[in-house]
Protein backbone atom coordinates (compact mmCIF):
# COMPACT_ATOMS: atom_id res chain seq x y z
CA UNK A 1 0.00 0.00 0.00
CA UNK A 2 1.58 3.16 -1.04
CA UNK A 3 -1.16 5.84 0.10
CA UNK A 4 -4.53 6.09 1.69
CA UNK A 5 -7.29 8.16 -0.18
CA UNK A 6 -10.10 9.38 2.13
CA UNK A 7 -13.33 10.64 1.34
CA UNK A 8 -12.68 13.99 2.81
CA UNK A 9 -16.77 13.71 3.91
CA UNK A 10 -16.49 10.90 6.28
CA UNK A 11 -13.95 12.76 8.08
CA UNK A 12 -14.92 16.19 8.98
CA UNK A 13 -17.19 14.82 12.16
CA UNK A 14 -15.00 13.32 14.53
CA UNK A 15 -15.43 9.93 16.24
CA UNK A 16 -14.77 6.68 14.93
CA UNK A 17 -13.42 7.32 11.25
CA UNK A 18 -11.48 10.65 12.71
CA UNK A 19 -9.89 7.96 15.15
CA UNK A 20 -8.89 5.63 12.31
CA UNK A 21 -7.75 8.37 9.93
CA UNK A 22 -5.60 9.77 12.71
CA UNK A 23 -3.83 5.92 13.19
CA UNK A 24 -3.49 5.51 9.75
CA UNK A 25 -1.54 8.97 9.33
CA UNK A 26 0.71 7.99 11.26
CA UNK A 27 1.98 5.36 8.86
CA UNK A 28 1.12 6.13 4.80
CA UNK A 29 1.07 9.30 3.33
CA UNK A 30 -2.74 10.84 2.77
CA UNK A 31 -4.40 12.11 -0.24
CA UNK A 32 -7.62 13.75 0.59
CA UNK A 33 -10.74 13.77 -2.19
CA UNK A 34 -13.70 15.87 -1.63
CA UNK A 35 -17.61 15.67 -2.95
CA UNK A 36 -19.04 18.61 -0.99
CA UNK A 37 -17.19 21.68 -2.09
CA UNK A 38 -19.70 22.61 -4.57
CA UNK A 39 -16.74 24.70 -6.10
CA UNK A 40 -19.01 25.76 -9.17
CA UNK A 41 -22.46 26.68 -7.71
CA UNK A 42 -23.97 30.12 -8.99
CA UNK A 43 -24.68 30.70 -5.19
CA UNK A 44 -21.80 32.13 -2.50
CA UNK A 45 -18.98 29.74 -1.41
CA UNK A 46 -20.10 27.72 2.20
CA UNK A 47 -17.38 28.99 4.03
CA UNK A 48 -18.01 27.00 6.72
CA UNK A 49 -17.08 23.88 4.72
CA UNK A 50 -13.78 26.09 3.89
CA UNK A 51 -13.21 26.58 7.12
CA UNK A 52 -13.50 22.70 7.97
CA UNK A 53 -11.46 21.40 5.26
CA UNK A 54 -8.93 23.73 5.95
CA UNK A 55 -8.73 22.59 9.73
CA UNK A 56 -8.58 19.27 8.48
CA UNK A 57 -5.77 19.35 6.03
CA UNK A 58 -3.94 21.81 8.24
CA UNK A 59 -3.80 18.57 10.68
CA UNK A 60 -2.84 16.12 8.35
CA UNK A 61 -0.72 17.33 5.82
CA UNK A 62 -1.98 15.62 3.01
CA UNK A 63 -0.03 15.23 0.23
CA UNK A 64 -3.07 15.75 -2.18
CA UNK A 65 -6.61 17.08 -1.60
CA UNK A 66 -8.92 17.23 -3.87
CA UNK A 67 -12.69 17.44 -5.36
CA UNK A 68 -14.59 18.03 -8.58
CA UNK A 69 -14.90 20.53 -11.05
CA UNK A 70 -18.76 20.36 -10.81
CA UNK A 71 -21.46 21.62 -9.08
CA UNK A 72 -24.10 19.68 -7.11
CA UNK A 73 -27.02 22.06 -6.00
CA UNK A 74 -27.49 25.45 -4.30
CA UNK A 75 -28.45 25.73 -0.43
CA UNK A 76 -31.50 25.04 0.52
CA UNK A 77 -31.43 22.13 -2.21
CA UNK A 78 -28.58 20.03 -2.61
CA UNK A 79 -28.83 17.20 -5.34
CA UNK A 80 -25.59 15.09 -4.29
CA UNK A 81 -24.55 14.39 -7.53
CA UNK A 82 -21.39 15.73 -9.61
CA UNK A 83 -22.93 17.66 -12.05
CA UNK A 84 -21.30 19.39 -15.18
CA UNK A 85 -20.89 23.25 -15.73
CA UNK A 86 -21.65 25.28 -18.67
CA UNK A 87 -18.12 25.41 -20.16
CA UNK A 88 -18.08 29.11 -21.14
CA UNK A 89 -15.36 32.07 -21.23
CA UNK A 90 -17.64 33.65 -18.59
CA UNK A 91 -17.68 30.79 -16.22
CA UNK A 92 -14.20 30.08 -16.49
CA UNK A 93 -13.59 33.48 -15.21
CA UNK A 94 -15.54 33.43 -12.28
CA UNK A 95 -14.49 29.71 -11.49
CA UNK A 96 -10.89 30.55 -12.04
CA UNK A 97 -11.22 33.48 -9.28
CA UNK A 98 -13.64 31.09 -6.87
CA UNK A 99 -10.97 28.63 -7.12
CA UNK A 100 -7.47 31.47 -6.64
CA UNK A 101 -9.67 32.59 -3.48
CA UNK A 102 -10.29 28.78 -2.09
CA UNK A 103 -6.60 28.16 -2.70
CA UNK A 104 -5.04 31.53 -0.78
CA UNK A 105 -7.71 30.72 2.10
CA UNK A 106 -6.32 26.98 2.48
CA UNK A 107 -2.72 28.26 1.78
CA UNK A 108 -2.19 25.07 -0.55
CA UNK A 109 -3.39 24.06 -4.10
CA UNK A 110 -6.52 21.92 -4.88
CA UNK A 111 -6.76 19.28 -7.75
CA UNK A 112 -9.73 19.36 -9.25
CA UNK A 113 -11.47 16.44 -11.01
CA UNK A 114 -13.03 15.88 -14.58
CA UNK A 115 -16.36 14.22 -13.87
CA UNK A 116 -19.02 11.73 -16.03
CA UNK A 117 -22.07 13.70 -17.42
CA UNK A 118 -25.29 12.55 -19.17
CA UNK A 119 -25.29 16.19 -20.93
CA UNK A 120 -23.88 19.25 -22.19
CA UNK A 121 -24.90 22.86 -22.05
CA UNK A 122 -26.13 23.94 -25.00
CA UNK A 123 -24.56 27.36 -23.32
CA UNK A 124 -21.23 25.65 -23.66
CA UNK A 125 -18.44 27.45 -25.79
CA UNK A 126 -14.98 25.54 -24.88
CA UNK A 127 -14.74 21.42 -25.20
CA UNK A 128 -14.30 20.09 -22.07
CA UNK A 129 -10.65 19.52 -22.01
CA UNK A 130 -9.86 23.04 -23.06
CA UNK A 131 -11.79 24.25 -20.11
CA UNK A 132 -9.41 22.07 -17.97
CA UNK A 133 -6.85 23.16 -19.18
CA UNK A 134 -7.51 26.80 -19.39
CA UNK A 135 -8.88 26.82 -15.90
CA UNK A 136 -5.29 24.78 -14.09
CA UNK A 137 -3.58 27.26 -15.48
CA UNK A 138 -5.87 30.47 -14.89
CA UNK A 139 -6.26 29.07 -11.43
CA UNK A 140 -3.04 27.79 -10.90
CA UNK A 141 -4.87 24.84 -9.36
CA UNK A 142 -4.19 20.97 -9.96
CA UNK A 143 -5.95 18.68 -12.05
CA UNK A 144 -6.87 14.95 -10.76
CA UNK A 145 -7.94 12.58 -14.17
CA UNK A 146 -10.39 9.85 -13.84
CA UNK A 147 -9.82 8.25 -17.00
CA UNK A 148 -12.72 6.14 -16.75
CA UNK A 149 -14.69 9.55 -16.23
CA UNK A 150 -12.96 10.47 -19.20
CA UNK A 151 -13.36 7.47 -21.44
CA UNK A 152 -16.97 7.71 -20.38
CA UNK A 153 -17.31 10.76 -21.80
CA UNK A 154 -15.76 10.17 -24.60
CA UNK A 155 -17.75 7.26 -25.30
CA UNK A 156 -21.06 9.00 -24.64
CA UNK A 157 -20.23 12.80 -26.40
CA UNK A 158 -18.33 10.95 -29.02
CA UNK A 159 -15.03 12.71 -28.62
CA UNK A 160 -11.21 11.71 -29.17
CA UNK A 161 -9.30 10.55 -25.89
CA UNK A 162 -6.14 11.58 -27.56
CA UNK A 163 -7.38 15.13 -28.39
CA UNK A 164 -8.48 15.21 -24.09
CA UNK A 165 -4.87 13.97 -22.87
CA UNK A 166 -2.98 15.73 -25.29
CA UNK A 167 -4.70 19.16 -24.08
CA UNK A 168 -4.00 18.70 -20.54
CA UNK A 169 -0.60 20.67 -19.34
CA UNK A 170 1.09 17.65 -18.11
CA UNK A 171 2.63 19.49 -15.13
CA UNK A 172 -0.77 20.10 -13.44
CA UNK A 173 -2.07 16.66 -13.34
CA UNK A 174 -1.30 15.48 -9.85
CA UNK A 175 -3.43 12.28 -9.91
CA UNK A 176 -4.91 9.25 -12.11
CA UNK A 177 -8.26 7.39 -10.90
CA UNK A 178 -9.43 4.61 -12.63
CA UNK A 179 -13.32 2.69 -12.06
CA UNK A 180 -15.05 0.76 -13.92
CA UNK A 181 -18.83 1.60 -15.61
CA UNK A 182 -21.84 0.24 -16.13
CA UNK A 183 -22.66 -0.24 -19.98
CA UNK A 184 -27.07 0.68 -19.69
CA UNK A 185 -28.97 1.06 -22.84
CA UNK A 186 -27.92 3.72 -25.08
CA UNK A 187 -24.83 4.97 -22.73
CA UNK A 188 -22.13 3.99 -21.02
CA UNK A 189 -23.08 5.37 -17.04
CA UNK A 190 -20.24 5.90 -14.39
CA UNK A 191 -20.96 3.34 -11.48
CA UNK A 192 -17.42 2.26 -9.92
CA UNK A 193 -18.98 -1.01 -9.24
CA UNK A 194 -17.00 -3.04 -11.82
CA UNK A 195 -13.64 -3.67 -12.91
CA UNK A 196 -11.74 -1.36 -15.04
CA UNK A 197 -12.37 -1.89 -18.51
CA UNK A 198 -9.40 -2.60 -21.10
CA UNK A 199 -10.40 0.22 -22.98
CA UNK A 200 -9.35 2.57 -19.50
CA UNK A 201 -6.19 0.10 -18.52
CA UNK A 202 -5.46 1.09 -21.92
CA UNK A 203 -5.93 4.82 -21.85
CA UNK A 204 -3.96 4.45 -18.68
CA UNK A 205 -0.93 3.47 -20.84
CA UNK A 206 -1.23 6.16 -22.38
CA UNK A 207 -1.46 9.01 -20.26
CA UNK A 208 1.50 7.31 -18.78
CA UNK A 209 3.33 7.98 -21.67
CA UNK A 210 1.75 11.55 -22.66
CA UNK A 211 1.83 12.95 -19.27
CA UNK A 212 3.46 10.35 -16.89
CA UNK A 213 3.60 8.26 -13.48
CA UNK A 214 1.39 9.69 -10.65
CA UNK A 215 -0.43 8.44 -8.09
CA UNK A 216 -3.20 5.99 -8.88
CA UNK A 217 -6.31 5.19 -7.08
CA UNK A 218 -8.58 2.43 -8.31
CA UNK A 219 -12.40 3.34 -7.25
CA UNK A 220 -15.00 0.95 -6.42
CA UNK A 221 -17.65 2.34 -4.21
CA UNK A 222 -20.82 0.03 -5.19
CA UNK A 223 -21.08 -3.80 -5.30
CA UNK A 224 -18.02 -3.65 -3.73
CA UNK A 225 -16.07 -7.05 -4.70
CA UNK A 226 -13.78 -9.29 -2.18
CA UNK A 227 -10.61 -7.62 -1.01
CA UNK A 228 -8.52 -9.61 -3.42
CA UNK A 229 -10.17 -8.80 -6.42
CA UNK A 230 -9.74 -5.00 -5.88
CA UNK A 231 -5.95 -5.86 -4.86
CA UNK A 232 -5.53 -7.76 -8.10
CA UNK A 233 -6.95 -4.46 -9.82
CA UNK A 234 -4.07 -2.45 -7.62
CA UNK A 235 -1.33 -5.05 -8.83
CA UNK A 236 -2.90 -4.77 -12.55
CA UNK A 237 -2.02 -0.59 -12.23
CA UNK A 238 1.34 -1.34 -10.34
CA UNK A 239 2.29 -3.59 -13.43
CA UNK A 240 1.40 -1.36 -16.11
CA UNK A 241 3.31 1.81 -14.54
CA UNK A 242 6.24 -0.35 -14.25
CA UNK A 243 5.89 -1.49 -17.81
CA UNK A 244 5.96 1.93 -18.79
CA UNK A 245 7.77 3.95 -16.18
CA UNK A 246 10.77 1.24 -15.12
CA UNK A 247 12.83 2.77 -12.34
CA UNK B 1 -20.18 31.80 -7.68
CA UNK B 2 -21.05 35.63 -6.42
CA UNK B 3 -18.05 37.16 -4.45
CA UNK B 4 -14.96 39.05 -5.86
CA UNK B 5 -14.65 40.77 -9.24
CA UNK B 6 -16.72 38.31 -11.51
CA UNK B 7 -19.56 37.52 -10.00
CA UNK B 8 -21.66 34.69 -11.29
CA UNK B 9 -23.87 35.45 -14.25
CA UNK B 10 -27.40 35.78 -13.47
CA UNK B 11 -28.19 33.48 -16.17
CA UNK B 12 -26.20 30.73 -14.68
CA UNK B 13 -27.85 30.99 -11.48
CA UNK B 14 -31.45 30.94 -13.14
CA UNK B 15 -29.76 27.28 -15.03
CA UNK B 16 -28.94 25.60 -11.56
CA UNK B 17 -32.18 26.63 -10.40
CA UNK B 18 -34.59 25.70 -13.29
CA UNK B 19 -32.21 22.41 -13.34
CA UNK B 20 -32.63 21.69 -9.39
CA UNK B 21 -36.44 22.42 -9.48
CA UNK B 22 -36.48 19.39 -12.23
CA UNK B 23 -34.65 16.97 -10.76
CA UNK B 24 -36.31 17.43 -7.44
CA UNK B 25 -40.29 18.57 -8.34
CA UNK B 26 -39.86 17.48 -12.09
CA UNK B 27 -40.74 21.32 -12.77
CA UNK B 28 -40.80 22.10 -16.61
CA UNK B 29 -37.45 22.38 -17.67
CA UNK B 30 -36.32 23.84 -20.99
CA UNK B 31 -34.64 20.47 -22.54
CA UNK B 32 -33.20 22.47 -25.53
CA UNK B 33 -30.92 24.01 -23.08
CA UNK B 34 -29.14 20.18 -22.86
CA UNK B 35 -27.69 17.93 -25.60
CA UNK B 36 -28.06 14.33 -24.03
CA UNK B 37 -25.49 12.20 -24.39
CA UNK B 38 -25.23 9.05 -26.49
CA UNK B 39 -28.41 7.23 -27.08
CA UNK B 40 -30.30 9.11 -24.48
CA UNK B 41 -32.91 11.76 -25.11
CA UNK B 42 -32.77 15.46 -23.22
CA UNK B 43 -35.60 13.64 -21.09
CA UNK B 44 -33.97 10.22 -20.75
CA UNK B 45 -30.78 12.48 -19.73
CA UNK B 46 -32.92 14.16 -16.86
CA UNK B 47 -34.43 10.88 -15.84
CA UNK B 48 -30.62 9.32 -14.96
CA UNK B 49 -30.13 12.34 -12.22
CA UNK B 50 -33.87 12.28 -11.08
CA UNK B 51 -33.22 8.55 -10.38
CA UNK B 52 -29.61 9.30 -9.06
CA UNK B 53 -31.30 11.93 -6.54
CA UNK B 54 -33.99 9.65 -5.55
CA UNK B 55 -31.41 6.45 -4.93
CA UNK B 56 -29.02 8.84 -3.17
CA UNK B 57 -31.24 10.35 -0.82
CA UNK B 58 -33.03 7.06 -0.31
CA UNK B 59 -29.73 5.36 0.60
CA UNK B 60 -28.65 8.18 2.96
CA UNK B 61 -31.75 7.52 5.16
CA UNK B 62 -31.15 3.88 5.19
CA UNK B 63 -27.44 4.44 6.82
CA UNK B 64 -29.17 6.32 8.90
CA UNK B 65 -32.43 4.60 10.06
CA UNK B 66 -31.13 1.41 9.97
CA UNK B 67 -33.56 -0.51 12.37
CA UNK B 68 -36.52 1.26 10.76
CA UNK B 69 -35.39 0.08 7.65
CA UNK B 70 -35.40 -3.79 8.52
CA UNK B 71 -38.24 -3.48 10.28
CA UNK B 72 -40.05 -1.98 7.59
CA UNK B 73 -38.15 -4.09 4.67
CA UNK B 74 -39.95 -3.02 1.25
CA UNK B 75 -42.00 -0.88 2.95
CA UNK B 76 -39.11 1.14 3.65
CA UNK B 77 -38.58 2.53 0.32
CA UNK B 78 -41.98 4.14 -0.58
CA UNK B 79 -41.99 5.71 2.73
CA UNK B 80 -38.75 7.46 1.69
CA UNK B 81 -40.00 8.90 -1.45
CA UNK B 82 -42.63 10.38 0.25
CA UNK B 83 -40.53 12.09 2.58
CA UNK B 84 -38.40 13.10 -0.52
CA UNK B 85 -41.51 14.77 -1.95
CA UNK B 86 -41.84 16.85 0.38
CA UNK B 87 -38.16 17.46 2.37
CA UNK B 88 -34.70 18.75 0.53
CA UNK B 89 -31.54 18.50 1.25
CA UNK B 90 -29.98 21.32 2.87
CA UNK B 91 -26.57 20.56 3.26
CA UNK B 92 -23.62 19.85 0.94
CA UNK B 93 -22.97 16.94 3.04
CA UNK B 94 -25.52 14.42 2.57
CA UNK B 95 -25.00 12.82 6.42
CA UNK B 96 -26.86 16.11 7.10
CA UNK B 97 -29.79 14.41 5.33
CA UNK B 98 -32.84 13.11 7.24
CA UNK B 99 -32.67 14.77 11.10
CA UNK B 100 -36.98 15.48 10.13
CA UNK B 101 -37.47 11.54 9.36
CA UNK B 102 -38.73 11.11 12.69
CA UNK B 103 -41.14 13.89 12.85
CA UNK B 104 -42.20 13.04 9.60
CA UNK B 105 -43.27 9.24 10.88
CA UNK B 106 -44.85 10.63 13.69
CA UNK B 107 -47.38 11.81 11.16
CA UNK B 108 -47.30 9.05 8.78
CA UNK B 109 -50.01 6.28 8.60
CA UNK B 110 -47.67 3.68 9.01
CA UNK B 111 -47.63 4.20 12.33
CA UNK B 112 -51.03 2.71 12.70
CA UNK B 113 -49.41 -0.48 11.84
CA UNK B 114 -45.92 -0.07 13.33
CA UNK B 115 -46.24 2.71 16.47
CA UNK B 116 -42.95 2.23 17.81
CA UNK B 117 -41.36 3.80 14.03
CA UNK B 118 -40.54 7.30 15.21
CA UNK B 119 -39.28 6.81 18.70
CA UNK B 120 -37.00 3.81 16.72
CA UNK B 121 -35.96 6.36 14.25
CA UNK B 122 -35.17 8.70 17.38
CA UNK B 123 -32.98 5.66 18.58
CA UNK B 124 -31.20 4.95 15.16
CA UNK B 125 -30.55 8.71 14.28
CA UNK B 126 -29.01 9.24 17.95
CA UNK B 127 -26.56 5.90 17.29
CA UNK B 128 -25.18 7.80 13.74
CA UNK B 129 -24.98 10.69 16.06
CA UNK B 130 -23.00 9.01 18.60
CA UNK B 131 -20.45 6.70 16.00
CA UNK B 132 -19.30 10.70 15.21
CA UNK B 133 -18.86 11.02 18.75
CA UNK B 134 -14.99 10.85 20.87
CA UNK B 135 -15.44 8.80 23.98
CA UNK B 136 -14.60 10.44 27.17
CA UNK B 137 -11.71 8.24 29.28
CA UNK B 138 -12.85 7.00 32.63
CA UNK B 139 -11.77 9.83 35.50
CA UNK B 140 -9.82 8.70 38.46
CA UNK B 141 -11.12 5.89 40.41
CA UNK B 142 -9.88 6.77 43.63
CA UNK B 143 -12.75 9.64 43.64
CA UNK B 144 -15.12 6.77 43.76
CA UNK B 145 -14.32 7.04 47.41
CA UNK B 146 -15.67 10.35 47.72
CA UNK B 147 -19.27 9.13 46.94
CA UNK B 148 -19.83 7.46 50.55
CA UNK B 149 -18.13 10.52 52.68
CA UNK B 150 -19.70 13.34 50.87
CA UNK B 151 -23.34 13.90 50.52
CA UNK B 152 -23.15 17.14 48.17
CA UNK B 153 -21.48 15.23 45.52
CA UNK B 154 -22.87 15.22 42.05
CA UNK B 155 -21.71 12.94 39.10
CA UNK B 156 -21.35 14.63 36.06
CA UNK B 157 -22.12 11.93 32.94
CA UNK B 158 -20.50 11.80 29.88
CA UNK B 159 -22.40 14.04 27.37
CA UNK B 160 -22.73 11.31 24.89
CA UNK B 161 -25.29 9.41 26.38
CA UNK B 162 -29.37 9.65 26.20
CA UNK B 163 -32.39 7.89 27.73
CA UNK B 164 -34.72 6.72 25.59
CA UNK B 165 -38.50 6.00 28.10
CA UNK B 166 -40.92 4.06 26.06
CA UNK B 167 -44.16 1.86 25.66
CA UNK B 168 -42.25 -0.45 23.53
CA UNK B 169 -39.58 -2.43 23.37
CA UNK B 170 -37.15 -0.26 21.94
CA UNK B 171 -33.66 -1.85 22.79
CA UNK B 172 -35.02 -4.82 21.64
CA UNK B 173 -36.09 -4.24 18.61
CA UNK B 174 -33.10 -1.64 17.78
CA UNK B 175 -30.80 -4.72 18.93
CA UNK B 176 -32.40 -7.51 17.24
CA UNK B 177 -33.62 -5.27 14.65
CA UNK B 178 -36.79 -8.14 14.52
CA UNK B 179 -40.69 -7.90 14.93
CA UNK B 180 -42.16 -10.52 16.76
CA UNK B 181 -45.78 -10.15 17.48
CA UNK B 182 -44.67 -9.23 21.51
CA UNK B 183 -42.56 -6.56 20.18
CA UNK B 184 -46.00 -5.03 18.92
CA UNK B 185 -47.52 -5.71 22.65
CA UNK B 186 -47.23 -2.13 24.62
CA UNK B 187 -44.38 -3.27 27.03
CA UNK B 188 -42.61 -0.31 28.39
CA UNK B 189 -39.06 0.12 28.02
CA UNK B 190 -36.04 2.40 28.95
CA UNK B 191 -33.00 2.22 26.49
CA UNK B 192 -29.89 4.15 27.57
CA UNK B 193 -27.93 4.89 24.55
CA UNK B 194 -24.12 5.88 25.28
CA UNK B 195 -20.60 5.74 23.61
CA UNK B 196 -17.75 4.48 25.78
CA UNK B 197 -14.00 3.42 24.70
CA UNK B 198 -15.29 0.24 23.64
CA UNK B 199 -18.02 1.78 21.13
CA UNK B 200 -21.65 2.47 20.99
CA UNK B 201 -23.92 0.77 23.55
CA UNK B 202 -27.34 0.17 24.28
CA UNK B 203 -28.40 -0.97 28.19
CA UNK B 204 -31.98 -1.76 29.48
CA UNK B 205 -32.80 0.13 32.77
CA UNK B 206 -35.17 -0.23 35.17
CA UNK B 207 -37.94 2.27 35.90
CA UNK B 208 -36.35 2.84 39.11
CA UNK B 209 -32.78 3.29 37.64
CA UNK B 210 -33.97 5.56 35.22
CA UNK B 211 -35.72 8.10 37.61
CA UNK B 212 -32.44 7.79 39.78
CA UNK B 213 -29.98 8.94 36.30
CA UNK B 214 -32.61 11.65 35.73
CA UNK B 215 -32.27 12.92 38.60
CA UNK B 216 -28.80 12.75 38.87
CA UNK B 217 -28.10 13.98 35.52
CA UNK B 218 -30.18 17.19 36.37
CA UNK B 219 -28.21 18.21 38.51
CA UNK B 220 -29.37 16.41 42.03
CA UNK B 221 -26.62 15.70 44.67
CA UNK B 222 -25.84 12.11 45.63
CA UNK B 223 -27.55 12.82 49.61
CA UNK B 224 -30.72 14.52 47.51
CA UNK B 225 -31.37 11.35 45.72
CA UNK B 226 -31.29 9.24 48.36
CA UNK B 227 -33.08 11.70 50.50
CA UNK B 228 -36.02 11.78 47.49
CA UNK B 229 -35.57 10.68 44.69
CA UNK B 230 -35.47 6.47 44.91
CA UNK B 231 -36.91 3.92 46.19
CA UNK B 232 -33.93 1.37 45.53
CA UNK B 233 -31.92 -0.14 48.45
CA UNK B 234 -28.53 1.38 49.02
CA UNK B 235 -26.66 -1.77 47.49
CA UNK B 236 -29.42 -1.40 44.53
CA UNK B 237 -27.52 2.02 44.22
CA UNK B 238 -24.30 1.15 44.64
CA UNK B 239 -24.37 -1.65 42.31
CA UNK B 240 -25.81 1.09 39.28
CA UNK B 241 -23.23 3.12 40.48
CA UNK B 242 -20.61 1.23 39.85
CA UNK B 243 -22.10 0.24 36.69
CA UNK B 244 -22.09 3.14 35.45
CA UNK B 245 -18.63 4.44 36.67
CA UNK B 246 -17.60 1.54 34.83
CA UNK B 247 -19.49 1.87 31.58
CA UNK B 248 -17.55 5.12 31.35
CA UNK B 249 -20.42 7.16 31.63
CA UNK B 250 -19.48 8.97 34.45
CA UNK B 251 -17.18 12.06 33.73
CA UNK B 252 -16.48 13.59 36.62
CA UNK B 253 -17.01 14.42 40.37
CA UNK B 254 -18.32 17.42 41.44
CA UNK B 255 -19.44 19.30 44.27
CA UNK B 256 -22.89 21.08 44.02
CA UNK B 257 -22.58 24.57 43.06
CA UNK B 258 -19.52 23.62 40.79
CA UNK B 259 -19.92 23.95 37.16
CA UNK B 260 -20.15 21.01 34.65
CA UNK B 261 -17.74 20.75 31.70
CA UNK B 262 -19.01 22.44 28.70
CA UNK B 263 -20.50 19.58 26.85
CA UNK B 264 -22.62 18.73 23.53
CA UNK B 265 -25.59 16.25 23.77
CA UNK B 266 -27.86 14.84 21.16
CA UNK B 267 -29.88 17.14 19.46
CA UNK B 268 -29.41 16.89 15.84
CA UNK B 269 -32.37 19.10 15.27
CA UNK B 270 -30.93 22.14 17.11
Amino acid sequence: MDFFEILLENHLRGGRPETILAQIATAYPLSFHGVGLNIGAASEPDLGYWQRIKTCFDRYQPFLVSDHLCWTGLPGAQLHNLLPLPYTAQNLRVLSERIQRLQDFLGRQMAFENVSAYFNWQASELPEWEFLAELAEAADCLILLDLNNLYVNACNQGFATADYLQALPAERVAQYHLAGYTAKPGFFFDTHANPVYPEVWELYRQALNWIGPRPTLIEWDTDIPPFEVLEAEALTARAIWQTRCPV
Amino acid sequence: MQSGKHAAPSELLALQHSFVESIISHSPFELSQIQPVGSLSATEALAVYQGDYRARLTEALADTYLSVAEVLGSDFEPLCQDYLAIERSQSTDLQDFGNTFPDFLRQSACLQTWPFLAELAEVDLCSEWLFFQHATPLPDQSCLTELDENADIRLCFVPHCQIFVSEYPLFSLWRQRFVSEKALLQRPENLLLFKNQAGIQGHRLSAEQTSLFLALQAGSSLGQVFAEETSLSPEEVSAFFGWLYHAGLIAAFALSGQTEAGSTSFNKKA
